[in-house]
């Protein structure tokens, strides 16, 4: 039994010795470099997070990557987006934009279909430089008030503001002071 | 091609100032100082009334300072010399990696490579939507590339358009305008390509101590570090002064640890750059100018010292004047003096600190590691004095930082700014690679590394 036992011990330390040793320990390295990265993936939501959404953004970016600047930025941030790009591209270069006030952005109401960040000057100024906009609520700060060449109509709002209304009233649009 | 000039521009840079430094580190540092480089070219040419929109100044220039530089080293050293010695250096890094070929290594550099390519890919593909970068870096970038001059009608007093963001120091923003002025529709691939560098410059930084292996392994950790990471993809200048701070910070101890000149000039330069991406930046050059500074009473040369403290200041006191004399703006100042010691705030604040810092959602395990291994290395710091200096760099300007923190303008109760949660959160970016490196070169990982699992 004894000698049974120490030739089964002589083959297996034959089976572990010079080059076969070296690709063992590669192995069990690799073994655990694997488990670890599956323990952090699988126990850290951090890592998690990560790994998934990489995986996926990358697989989204390949598929939509013939969407241009515009339609990307519209993914992104949704409908203001879209109406913004509306106002640039519906006004001349030079043109000074009246915004409608907080309430119609963000009827109390309903839902909007705007962002927060469509009520900061600096930030809707981004998307449509080098137009320049300026709020109702800026009536009696802004000296710019007073050249205010088109208005932001939404949800049928800045009719009463505009020099001529069209025949048919539209929900979102531009139109000249 | 615009990219590639800003690559050349650097590599040259980094090898006529620090020839000696490792090729990987010198590749990695390239786009960094490349960008660096083109950040100052181009306020140059703005100080000189050049307009900026006209796209091609900005590479010509670039350009023709690699052709200087070219020719000057073509004059120092035997062509025949120096192709001779890339030839062997070359050799000896294909050697090298072959001998060191294991299914591990091929693994971790697998997913480095997977993941830096994940972020540079997200980046070119998504414009710019962050809040801050909007209203802050990206906006200056987009007048700048349209007017042809950073006084542009943002700063418009009769219609401001500017934030505090608007003033930052600006590399990232004159960056972001080169990229748009090359043809990019997005500025996001400046940070991704910090990010990038980031990834080679750390495992080049690390090879100097340790073994293939475990610089991939502690390069991976650092960069799936899933605050970083996911910053990394957004318009967002933390990354970038991370960058340079950090790796800057970094090639400052090699140069301490292992008396080698040029990893000296290579920190300074990135420290100097780092100086021009964001205002706490001036706190890690303070910093890292005290530890220059020792570095140079140590070994009695003080030179370099004092020439790196007057370029750091003419630097700091270029933009400070810009933006004072040139800009017509008016900012809040957010810091005040801390006349008075609040415990109370203090606290709060400190809670705060440690809510974000020990977030393993943000950061993973590295703080955690950090500590671990920092605690079971004690008796090597009593005995062997194992990386104090580097602890001190890390340490100190961690400490440091946090005050900067305690000395802005708020009380830090519920409903106040979200100064830690926000500002601080995405700081720490800094000090990441200094913990990562610290856990990879401790005295016990290296005994790990270099002697169990080297094979």
């Amino acid at each position: 039994m004894s000698e049974k036992y120490q030739s089964i011990k002589l083959k297996i330390a034959s089976l572990f010795s010079g080059k076969r040793l070296l690709y063992v320990k590669h192995m069990l390295l690799l073994g655990g470099v694997v488990l670890l990265l599956w323990a952090l993936v699988q126990f850290n939501s951090g890592y998690e997070h990560i790994f998934n959404r990489f995986g996926s953004d990358v697989g989204f970016s390949w598929r939509y990557d013939s969407l241009n600047y515009d339609r990307r930025l519209e993914v992104k941030l949704g409908f203001t987006a879209k109406y913004l790009h509306m106002l640039r591209d519906s006004t001349p270069a030079d043109a000074v934009i009246l915004m409608p006030p907080d309430s119609i952005f963000f009827p109390k109401d309903t839902t909007s279909r705007f962002i927060q960040q469509v009520r900061n000057r600096r930030w809707v100024a981004y998307f449509i430089y080098p137009r320049k906009v300026v709020y109702q609520e800026e009536r009696d700060t802004l000296a710019l008030y007073k050249q205010i060449t088109h208005v932001a109509v939404v949800d049928y709002w800045g009719y009463q503001e505009a020099a001529h209304v069209p025949g048919k009233e539209k929900r979102y649009t531009v139109l000249n002071r | 091609m615009g990219l590639l000039i800003v690559f050349l521009l650097g590599l040259i840079v980094v090898h006529t100032l620090a020839g000696n430094v490792s090729s990987l580190l010198k590749v990695g540092v390239a786009l960094p100082v490349g960008f660096g480089i083109n950040a100052f070219v181009m306020f140059g040419l703005d100080i000189i009334h050049v307009p900026l929109y006209y796209v091609s100044i900005v590479p010509g220039m670039d350009a023709i300072i690699i052709l200087m530089l070219a020719v000057y080293l073509f004059y120092r050293t035997s062509p025949l010399v120096y192709l001779l010695e890339w030839r062997l250096r070359l050799g000896q890094v294909i050697d090298g990696l072959l001998s060191r070929f294991h299914p591990a290594w091929v693994l971790l550099a697998g997913a480095v490579i997977w993941l830096v390519c994940a972020v540079v890919a997200q980046a070119f593909f998504w414009p710019v939507f962050i809040y801050d970068s909007i209203t802050g870096f990206d906006f200056v970038a987009k007048t700048v590339l349209s007017e042809g001059t950073l006084n542009n009608s943002i700063f418009d007093p009769q219609y401001p358009l500017y934030t505090l963001r608007s003033v930052y120091p600006p590399l990232v923003a004159l960056n972001f305008a080169f990229m748009y002025g090359i043809g990019f529709s997005s500025s996001h691939g400046v940070v991704a390509l910090f990010y990038a560098s980031m990834a080679v410059s750390f495992y080049g930084v690390l090879r100097l101590y340790t073994t293939h292996f475990s610089a991939a392994l502690f390069t991976l950790l650092l960069i799936i570090t899933p605050e970083y990471a996911s910053f990394s993809i957004l318009s967002s200048s933390n990354p970038v002064c991370a960058y340079y701070v950090s790796i800057g910070l970094l090639c400052l101890y090699v140069a301490y640890e292992r008396d080698a000149a040029a990893y000296s000039t290579i920190g300074m330069l990135l420290i100097l750059f780092a100086l021009w991406t964001r205002p706490e930046a001036v706190v890690f050059a303070a910093f890292a100018g005290v530890f220059v500074l020792w570095t140079g009473i140590r070994k009695r040369a003080f030179v370099k010292p004092i020439v790196f403290g007057v370029v750091c200041l003419a630097v700091f006191a270029s933009w400070q004047l810009y933006v004072r004399l040139v800009l017509p703006v008016q900012l809040p100042e957010t810091t005040v003096p801390v006349a008075v010691f609040d415990t109370d705030k203090l606290l709060r604040m400190l809670e705060k600190v440690v809510d974000v810092t020990f977030n393993t959602r943000y950061y993973g395990v590295v703080v955690f590691l950090f500590f671990a291994v920092m605690v079971m290395n004690i008796r090597n710091m009593i005995v062997y004095k194992d990386r104090l200096a580097l602890l001190l760099l890390l340490c100190g300007g961690w400490a440091i930082y946090i005050l900067i923190f305690y000395a802005i303008d708020t009380d830090f109760k519920p409903g106040s700014t979200n100064w830690i949660e926000d500002a601080y959160r995405r700081g720490l970016f800094c000090f990441f690679p200094l913990m990562v490196f610290y856990v990879a070169v401790s005295r016990l990982s290296t005994k790990l590394f270099n002697q169990y699992l080297n094979f």
